[in-house]
């Protein structure tokens, strides 16, 4: 399973940054890859949406885009195609001591995504998460700074704050799990709120959790497949018969009437 | 409860697609476009874009 992961991941990441697929920015895509990149062929979700909030307009197709892929998929483009998510995995493999953070900090993610993504672009009229996007910092301000002398003069101390989230975050990448997926990615927010409704979903059964940790050991996220922060890679299916993915619970699990919370 | 839950991926659906359409009919798109196509200097992190 987690080959063909793999595979789609890099297929997401090199068609994201194909740069003759250029037209797909007409289509906001709900996955982290910023569409300031000079190589990107699709336009940011999230970026979009600050875009009409910014404008004072109801964003009718980046809701309906997030709404469609929410209640089919879930959070499954975060596991399978997200090139941020894909990242964070490569450097949680430098071997070093790692961390596990406490399952409460998955909530600022919400609070994050209400304040910067909602509230200041719709009162301030800026897109204060792309100020503060370390994917930017990373697709866009990287490539952009090294290409364009314009773009070097005109730094100032946003350019280096941006740079500090993304070197703590480049840090806490490589010490525990997805901590950008967990704690602050806004498009995790929206469809982490799609977890128990959706069409096609990743669960567990909790009345029958036994804390063996087997389940989250093999997560790339390091959650449990009940909790909201899944990004249902799918790797722990096999390994719990407690786990199931598919469109309802199985039977066994439906008899007892507690398949989930 | 349980039965509303299991189902409701059906008018979510409908909503998600009825808003496309919605964005569509109301060329959308074209200002997905205009904010994706050039240089989005917030994203680099500068300023002055605004």
């Amino acid at each position: 399973m987690n080959r063909y992961r793999r595979f789609t991941q890099i297929c997401t990441l090199i068609l994201s940054n194909c740069y003759i697929l250029s037209g797909l920015k007409y289509c906001p895509f709900p996955i982290m890859n910023c569409h300031a990149c000079p190589l990107a062929a699709t336009a940011c979700g999230i970026g979009a949406l600050q875009h009409f909030l910014t404008i004072g307009a109801f964003p009718f197709l980046v809701l309906g885009i997030f709404l469609l892929i929410g209640s089919t998929i879930g959070r499954l483009l975060c596991g399978w195609a997200c090139p941020f998510g894909f990242f964070q995995e490569l450097l949680y493999k430098i071997p070093m001591n790692k961390l596990t953070f406490p399952q409460w900090t998955g909530m600022f993610k919400y609070l994050i995504f209400l304040v910067l993504v909602v509230l200041l672009p719709m009162v301030v009229q800026e897109p204060w998460f792309c100020k503060l996007c370390p994917v930017g910092a990373l697709e866009a301000g990287i490539p952009l700074w090294i290409k364009d002398e314009g773009i070097r003069q005109m730094i100032g101390p946003l350019f280096h704050v941006k740079f500090l989230i993304l070197y703590g975050l480049i840090y806490l990448m490589m010490i525990t799990e997805r901590p950008f997926c967990r704690m602050i990615c806004p498009a995790g927010a929206i469809f982490s709120l799609f977890k128990k409704i959706s069409l096609f979903r990743v669960n567990g059964v909790p009345d029958k959790c036994i804390p063996c940790n087997k389940c989250t050991r093999r997560c790339p996220a390091g959650v449990t497949p009940i909790s909201n922060d899944c990004v249902m890679c799918m790797n722990c299916v096999g390994t719990c018969k407690n786990v199931w993915a598919g469109m309802n619970p199985p039977q066994r699990h439906r008899d007892t009437g507690k398949s989930e919370k | 409860m349980n039965i509303i839950k299991q189902y409701l991926w059906i008018p979510l659906i409908v909503l998600g697609i009825g808003f496309i359409t919605l964005g569509i009919l109301r060329a959308e798109y074209e200002k997905v476009y205009s904010n994706a196509a050039f240089i989005c200097l917030s994203c680099i992190g500068i300023e002055e874009a605004y």
